[in-house]
C-alpha cells in the first residue's frame, strides 16, 4: 500500500548526514522520479515519523526509498522507536551506487 | 507508471543487509550500533604524490568498510554478515581488524577489546576452522526466511560447502 502524499523524500549530498529521532515509521510504497533520466517508477518506501524538534517544517516525516537503507534500518525500528535513541544516517557516494551508514545510539549511555 | 521490479524480472532484495539488521535487533537490541563503517585512514599515504582536492575525495570513497560496529559496556564487535559463509569473510574481518586502530573516526574506542564476528547463516565448516585458527568468532544464525532465499539461488549455489581440498588442477 502506498505512504500517503505530501511525500518528504530524504535526499542527502554525498558525506551528508541526517540526525533523527524515529516516534514510529509506516512501511509501503512511494513513486519515485531517477534525476538521471530514467522512468519513473513505484519503490518500496520507509516513512520515519520524527519529533518537531529534529526537523525544520512541515511534514514530521522522511521517506525512505534507498533499498539497502531500508533493508538495514527497518529490523532495528522496534528498538528505537520510543524517540529517546538519536539515528545517524550518512551518505557515501552518489548516484544509484551511494550507499548509507547508519548508527544507532546505545539504549543506555554506558555504550 | 510500474511497480518495481517489472514483471518477469527476479525481484531484488538485500538479503544481507536484512540479515544483518535482524540479527542486530535479536540479540544486541540495546548496543550502539554502526552500520558501513569505514575503515582506516582517510588519506592513503602517497610518498612524493600531489593530489588535488578531488582526487583526495575520490580516495575517501576507496576506503574499507566494515558490514557493523557493535559498542558494548566491556567490547566490542566487527561484524561482517555473510548468508554462505566464505574463507574471504576471515580476511576480510584480519584486515578491518587491522584498520581499525587507525581509524580517525573511532579514536574514541581506541584501547577497547575488539571482537571479530563471522555472522553467517550457512556455515563452511573450512571457513569456520580457518576462522578459529586466527580468532575469529564464528556465529551462526538462520533467519525465518533463509528457505526464500535458498530457493532464490542458482541451483549450483545450494550445494553444501565441501571441508576437503579440492587438490591442484589437472
Amino acid at each position: 500500500m502506498a505512504i500517503e502524499s505530501p511525500y518528504e523524500l530524504l535526499e542527502l549530498a554525498d558525506g551528508a548526514s541526517l540526525r533523527i529521532h524515529v516516534e514510529r515509521w509506516e512501511e509501503g510504497t512511494s513513486p519515485v522520479t531517477p534525476r538521471d533520466g530514467r522512468p519513473a517508477k513505484v519503490v518500496r518506501a520507509l516513512r520515519l515519523h520524527v519529533p518537531r524538534a529534529d526537523k525544520a517544517m512541515f511534514p514530521w516525516y522522511w521517506d525512505l526509498t534507498s533499498q539497502t537503507l531500508i533493508a538495514q534500518l527497518l529490523p532495528m525500528l522496534p528498538g528505537i522507536r520510543d524517540g529517546k535513541r538519536l539515528v545517524t544516517i550518512t551518505k557515501r557516494g552518489t548516484g544509484p551506487s551511494a550507499r548509507f551508514a547508519v548508527d544507532v545510539a546505545g539504549a543506555s549511555p554506558a555504550t | 507508471m510500474t511497480l518495481m521490479p517489472p514483471p518477469g524480472r527476479r525481484r531484488y532484495r538485500t538479503w544481507e543487509q536484512q540479515f544483518l539488521g535482524e540479527w542486530v535487533a535479536q540479540y544486541r537490541p540495546d548496543a550502539r550500533v554502526l552500520t558501513h563503517v569505514r575503515l582506516g585512514p582517510i588519506r592513503p599515504q602517497l610518498q612524493g604524490v600531489t593530489l588535488t582536492a578531488l582526487e583526495f575525495q575520490a580516495m575517501g570513497l576507496w576506503r574499507r568498510w566494515a558490514d557493523a560496529l557493535v559498542i558494548l559496556p566491556d567490547r566490542l564487535e566487527l561484524v561482517e554478515a555473510k548468508i554462505l559463509q566464505s574463507p574471504t569473510q576471515n580476511a576480510q574481518l584480519e584486515l578491518y581488524a587491522h584498520l581499525f586502530p587507525d581509524t580517525p573516526e573511532l579514536a574514541e574506542f581506541r584501547g577497547r577489546r575488539l571482537d571479530k564476528l563471522a555472522l553467517v547463516a550457512l556455515e563452511d565448516p573450512a571457513a569456520t576452522f580457518m576462522a578459529r585458527s586466527v580468532g575469529i568468532q564464528v556465529v551462526v544464525w538462520r533467519p525465518p526466511w533463509i528457505d526464500e532465499w535458498m530457493a532464490a539461488r542458482d541451483a549450483r549455489q545450494r550445494r553444501a560447502p565441501r571441508f576437503e581440498s579440492s587438490g591442484p588442477a589437472r
